[in-house]
């Protein structure tokens, strides 16, 4: 380190942060080029999106024509849009409730101490680390008729099964929301573990003189110590998950007609194929903004008002 | 509780067992992808088993001779690479300036951060395309890195922040009156103080890179010469000149750099998920 010498008598004391008006450009300085980059892709395009929804487009063609709110009244008006708004919901409260439980009773596992931990750990985090574009590709192979899951389950002992997961709802749905729980439950189990760690032993060691068993430790210690915690991350899962576009794009491509879309896949398909409706797709996105704006009220009351970096 | 030793006791078979289910569950795309990379074309037509019968061990050296996976694979490492660098780049002085000082509107900057971290590509995709077409960015990796950047830099500051405020300002105090500048002393004295937290940092963006998909599928999408993987993979679905085989066996390859990545910083992410979740 190149710095190792102190002398105490060099300049005024407290000079660097008393000049403000001087520091204060430099320290903006310093935030510049995030908030150029924030700007340029988050900022800038949400605004635009809400200009494009006010308008129509003709395919590829820059030509813009003002609509108003037409877009919105036809949206509104489509069945098919509440179908997947009603689809949207049910896949994420799915897929973030068994998050949730799994994810609790996994961190459970992996804070115990037992040999190959750490290989349990690696294995743990491989979908998370995995790109879910490739894994949803993956799932979805191995879910044709003749695939390995069906063969699994013959070798499980559920008798011979032949099911085309992905060709009809429900069992098209169940499958993708199965995929999105795998992806979810490695990095709530972590962010769970981070946090049953910071419980002291005393605790768990107080509660079982008073002849508490494991599980009743578990919803009566554990639970109520980490309930902040489980707080953000359901949270988060919840916007995640919310958002999640790989694995149902890739495995089902929201088919059969529409059947497994939620509202990111049904924005995509609309703005990007068909008959790119621009107009449409941005209304889509307007109405997933207004929600995601919603949650991340809930988010930042439950997280900046706490926790303070 | 904690004996030492190995005792398989009824508590330790149960955590085995559970270990186990769960173990098996994770693993099995990836048990996919080795038992189908390894069959021949005709054992993939009918109805398929987990073990080839005649196992096709020459696929693990023809993959690397491949020249679509290992364009594939270079392309997704150019992506990784120019996100992690434009995210630290950003992120580094960004956090540094919330970490050590108080200044007009930097509650506001923090939350801002907090928000667009809820924001997915998919909610801006299409004003993203149109802006991309107008600049001339279609069809390249700096259109593709830019925007992705943007993605994982919210998350980047939190975390650098937290590892930033960690360390002592009684160090900086010192070199500053050592007559180092603010910029001589970020580089001098916090970053290497804060290397776990680079590192972390660092991971998070080249995962992030190296997985994104929906940026690159709809910038690249005219410009098959530079799919990354996931791009590739998913195109070549159905694509009859390309083997299923093939496509296991680059997914497997791509999520080697992964794990490796993993298995080396894991105690630093720890502590960035420990950062994460407030102290």
């Amino acid at each position: 380190m190149a710095v190792t010498s102190v002398t105490p008598a060099a300049g005024p004391r407290g000079g660097e942060r008393a000049r403000l008006p001087d520091g204060l450009w430099r320290l903006y300085a310093y935030l510049l080029p995030a908030a150029l980059l924030l700007a340029a892709v988050l900022a800038i395009p949400i605004v635009q999106t809400v200009w494009l929804s006010l308008h129509t487009q003709e395919g590829l063609s820059p030509e813009k024509t003002w609509v108003g709110l037409a877009n919105y009244r036809d949206l509104f008006a489509d069945g098919t849009f509440w179908r997947v708004f009603a689809q949207t919901v049910v896949w994420t409260v799915s897929v973030v409730g068994v998050t949730t439980v799994a994810g609790f009773a996994v961190a459970h596992v992996l804070q115990a101490r037992f040999r190959g931990r750490w290989l349990f750990r690696v294995v743990l985090m491989l979908p998370w680390a995995t790109s879910l574009a490739l894994s949803a590709v993956v799932w979805r192979f191995a879910m044709s008729p003749k695939g390995l899951v069906n063969e699994s389950i013959s070798l499980l002992g559920l008798g011979e099964v032949s099911v085309a997961w992905l060709a009809d709802v429900p069992q098209a749905a169940l499958a993708v929301i199965y995929v999105g729980i795998w992806g979810s439950v490695p990095f709530t189990a972590v962010m769970l573990v981070a946090a049953m760690r910071s419980i002291p032993d005393s605790i768990h060691e107080a509660a079982e003189l008073d002849g508490a068993g494991a599980l009743a430790r578990a919803f009566f210690v554990t639970l109520p110590m980490i309930r902040r915690v489980l707080l953000v991350v359901t949270l988060s899962n919840f916007v995640l998950v919310f958002n999640s576009f790989p694995i149902i794009y890739v495995m089902t491509g929201g088919g059969p007609v529409n059947k497994t879309d939620i509202l990111a896949t049904y924005l995509y398909r609309t703005g990007f194929s068909g008959d790119f409706d621009i107009g449409t797709a941005s209304a889509i996105a307007v109405v997933i903004l207004v929600l995601l704006l919603v949650m991340s009220i809930v988010y930042v009351r439950g997280l900046v008002n706490r926790t303070r970096v | 509780m904690r004996r030492p030793g190995f005792h398989l006791d009824a508590w330790r078979f149960t955590l085995y067992g559970a270990a186990l289910i769960v173990a098996g569950i994770c693993l099995f795309p990836y048990l996919v992808m080795v038992s189908t990379a390894l069959k021949p074309d005709a054992e993939l037509a009918g109805a398929q088993s987990w073990l080839p019968t005649a196992p096709n061990w020459s696929i693990f050296v023809d993959i690397w001779t491949d020249e679509t996976v290992l364009r594939g694979l270079r392309n997704s490492l150019i992506i990784a690479f120019g996100v992690t660098f434009l995210t630290l780049a950003c992120a580094i002085p960004a956090a540094y300036a919330l970490a050590r000082h108080r200044f007009p509107l930097r509650d506001g900057f923090m939350t801002v951060v907090l928000v667009t971290q809820m924001l997915s590509p998919i909610v801006v995709i299409v004003p993203l395309f149109q802006t991309a077409t107008d600049l001339g960015l279609l069809g390249g990796f700096p259109g593709v890195i830019l925007a992705s950047s943007a993605f994982i830099l919210p998350f980047s500051i939190w975390l650098l922040t937290g590892f930033f405020s960690a360390i002592s300002t009684e160090l900086e105090e010192a070199a500053t009156l050592d007559a180092c500048g603010r910029l001589a002393t970020l580089w001098h004295v916090i970053l290497p103080l804060s290397l776990p937290g680079l590192a972390a940092t660092a991971v998070y963006s080249f995962l992030f890179g190296w997985n994104e998909f929906v940026i690159s599928l709809t910038f690249l999408s005219a410009v098959p010469e530079k799919w990354p993987v996931t791009v590739g993979v998913f195109s070549s679905i159905g694509q009859w000149d390309i083997g299923w085989q093939a496509l296991m066996m680059t997914a497997l390859i791509s999520t080697l750099p992964v794990l490796l990545l993993f298995s080396f910083v894991q105690k630093y992410l720890d502590r960035g998920f420990a950062t994460l979740i407030g102290r």
